[in-house]
């Protein structure tokens, strides 16, 4: 027998052979495992040992009376069976209309031709660069005022039908714009650097988290068919609830029309992807500046990812999709993540920069695991290196990988 | 395992046989893996609900797997956590100032079951007060479950190196709190046997 093996075996040797465990969980109290100890002739002692801290585990499972169990199984058998029977029923429904979508079709047609006539501009971000201190959070009114959010987390609600902004909750600043018909120049701007964060409340009671290295343009008082505000980077939208009055988020690449739901937002001009992750309700995304682009409609717990390079949008299910805004708790957490794409998003949160040689991330694994972004770059750095398994160095705000 | 796959694929092509199997072979390994997190039966059992809800909703878009067990232990550990977590904050309302730790795999009730007198439930009390709530529930995938590091990895969402260093630390802990009274136990059981 091969098991005769195990008594030269240590107990944390024994401990680490699945093929040990398996055993002594199948044979547990059966005479298989008696002969085996009597087979050992004396040398058993590690054998026990290891025996003993492995069935430590082993308890009696508690049984899940069996009326509860089968009234639980009753539910989800229901809950079966009509959903079977609707996912027919709209199988059927889709043959008998087929003539009624074509009609349909044209429709849509003729309303995406009326649109084209009033081609959207894209939003232009002003270009601060020269004029400002590099690494603050700054508010830009629609007048030209800028003012300094200076909090690493900042606060900014827009008071209603006041013209005025509340600022960390302790300040107010007045917008004396005057509200000129030139509806570019009526748009506020909130630039968050990296390393810094912010959370804002627009007119409409609409809540915005903005993650380290956005932009977000934004009017004082939404006017018009649709509530449209432009973003550069990562967001968080909880968006109030308005079916007169659509609201969308426009970026470089993709614009999400929503009327009240939740949903993330990650498209930032340098990256090659933006994404868009639902939480409730329902959105449709687009490609941007497209006349006939493609609406794709997201469900609840779907994340739709929009490459440029192929200028292709793919739709995915994600089970937990709550990962995706815990930056806003100060946490990262990513599941089977490209390297690459995690250090892109450590970049801004720290605002360092990496430098190496992508060929050698070529064949890396994808990642897993959580960051506490209130450790240092070091920590995190630390923790990182051991699960992707790299070398690095740093040297003031550069990362060098090896 | 060839059969979790043909059963997860017969699951998704709508067929109900495969979901009763699925139901009933996990029903009370997941209860049981429940109870190690809270003893609020209600909040397993609805989680329980949910979880299979889900499965049902997404079935077309969900991924292959050929281990069921994990598939669904990974996505019902998250769930739990969840919902203890908010049942945890209502709480915190109720009671003011009072401070509630996560106490996942705490090993009090059935961990030691019923009949507590025993000795080997007392032995086995004293040896798990010995490791951490991370520290017993590696062990629990490690020595009850059987799962391996890298299935480990998937459900604690840590990477391969802690599971290792986990283990490893709870095992010396153990091996220590086996002391000379424990090893007469030993001695005891294999008298017995004899």
């Amino acid at each position: 027998m091969t098991r005769e093996k195990y008594i030269t075996y240590s107990v944390d040797e024994l401990l680490e052979d699945k093929e040990f465990i398996s055993f002594v969980l199948r044979t547990a109290d059966t005479d298989e495992w008696h002969r085996f100890i009597d087979s050992c002739n004396g040398y058993e002692q590690n054998i026990l040992e290891a025996q003993q801290i492995i069935r430590l585990f082993n308890t009696p499972e508690i049984k899940l009376p069996q009326q509860k169990s089968d009234k639980l199984w009753a539910n989800i058998r229901d809950f079966n069976a009509e959903s079977v029977r609707i996912a027919k029923v709209r199988r059927m429904k889709y043959l008998t209309w087929g003539a009624a979508s074509i009609l349909l079709f044209v429709m849509v047609g003729v309303y995406e031709y009326f649109n084209i006539l009033k081609p959207s501009t894209p939003y232009q971000f002003a270009d601060y660069k020269d004029s400002i201190i590099p690494d603050v959070p700054l508010l830009v009114l629609s007048s030209g005022q800028t003012v300094n959010l200076s909090k690493k987390e900042s606060e900014v609600t827009v008071l209603r039908d006041k013209g005025a902004f509340l600022i960390n909750k302790d300040s107010i600043i007045n917008n004396h714009a005057s509200h000129a018909d030139d509806e570019k120049n009526s748009y506020n701007e909130i630039i968050i650097p990296y390393g810094k964060k912010s959370k804002l409340e627009l007119e409409d009671g609409t809540k915005v988290y903005l993650n380290a290295g956005s932009r977000l343009a934004f009017p004082q008082k939404f006017r018009g068919k649709k509530r449209e505000v432009f973003l550069d980077g990562e967001g968080y939208f909880e968006v109030a609830k308005n079916a007169n009055m659509p609201f969308v988020v426009k970026t470089s690449k993709i614009d999400i029309e929503v009327l009240g739901t939740r949903f993330n937002v990650s498209s930032y001009q340098g990256d090659a992807f933006a994404e868009t992750v639902l939480l409730e309700g329902k959105v449709e995304v687009c490609e941007t500046g497209k006349i006939f682009s493609k609406k794709t409609a997201m469900l609840p717990n779907q994340k739709a990812i929009y490459s440029a390079r192929e200028h292709v949008m793919v739709l995915k299910n994600e089970e937990d999709p709550a990962l995706y805004i815990s930056w806003i708790e100060g946490w990262y957490q990513f599941s089977d993540e490209n390297i690459e794409t995690v250090l892109a998003k450590i970049e801004r949160y720290y605002n360092v920069t990496f430098k190496y040689d992508q060929r050698s991330f070529v064949k890396a694994l994808p990642v897993s695991g959580k960051l506490d972004l209130k450790d240092s770059i070091q920590e995190v750095m630390a923790v990182l290196s051991k699960v992707a398994k790299f070398k690095y160095q740093i040297i003031e705000n550069e990362v060098i990988i090896k | 395992m060839e059969d979790d796959k043909q059963i997860w694929n017969e699951f998704k092509r709508e067929n109900d046989i495969a979901l009763s199997c699925i139901y009933h072979r996990n029903i009370d390994f997941l209860y049981g893996y429940g109870r190690k997190f809270s003893k609020d039966d209600s909040l397993i059992l609805d989680t329980i609900q949910d979880l299979f809800y889900d499965l049902i909703r997404n079935r077309k878009n969900l991924g292959a797997t050929d281990n069921i067990r994990l598939y669904l232990i990974k996505s019902f550990r998250r769930r739990l956590i969840r919902e203890i977590q908010r049942s945890r904050k209502q709480n915190i309302f109720q009671f003011e100032g009072e401070h509630v730790d996560c106490e996942f795999f705490s090993i009090e009730d059935d961990w030691v079951n019923a009949e507590t007198q025993d000795r080997r439930s007392k032995y086995i009390h004293q040896a798990l007060l010995a490791l951490n709530v991370k520290q017993r529930e590696i062990l629990y995938y490690k020595f009850y479950c059987g799962f391996d590091y890298d299935q480990i990895c998937e459900i604690m969402f840590i990477s391969y190196d802690s599971a290792r260093q986990l283990v490893s630390r709870a095992i010396q802990s153990l091996k220590k709190s086996l002391t000379s009274a424990e090893l007469f136990f030993l001695f005891l059981v294999k008298k017995i046997r004899l």
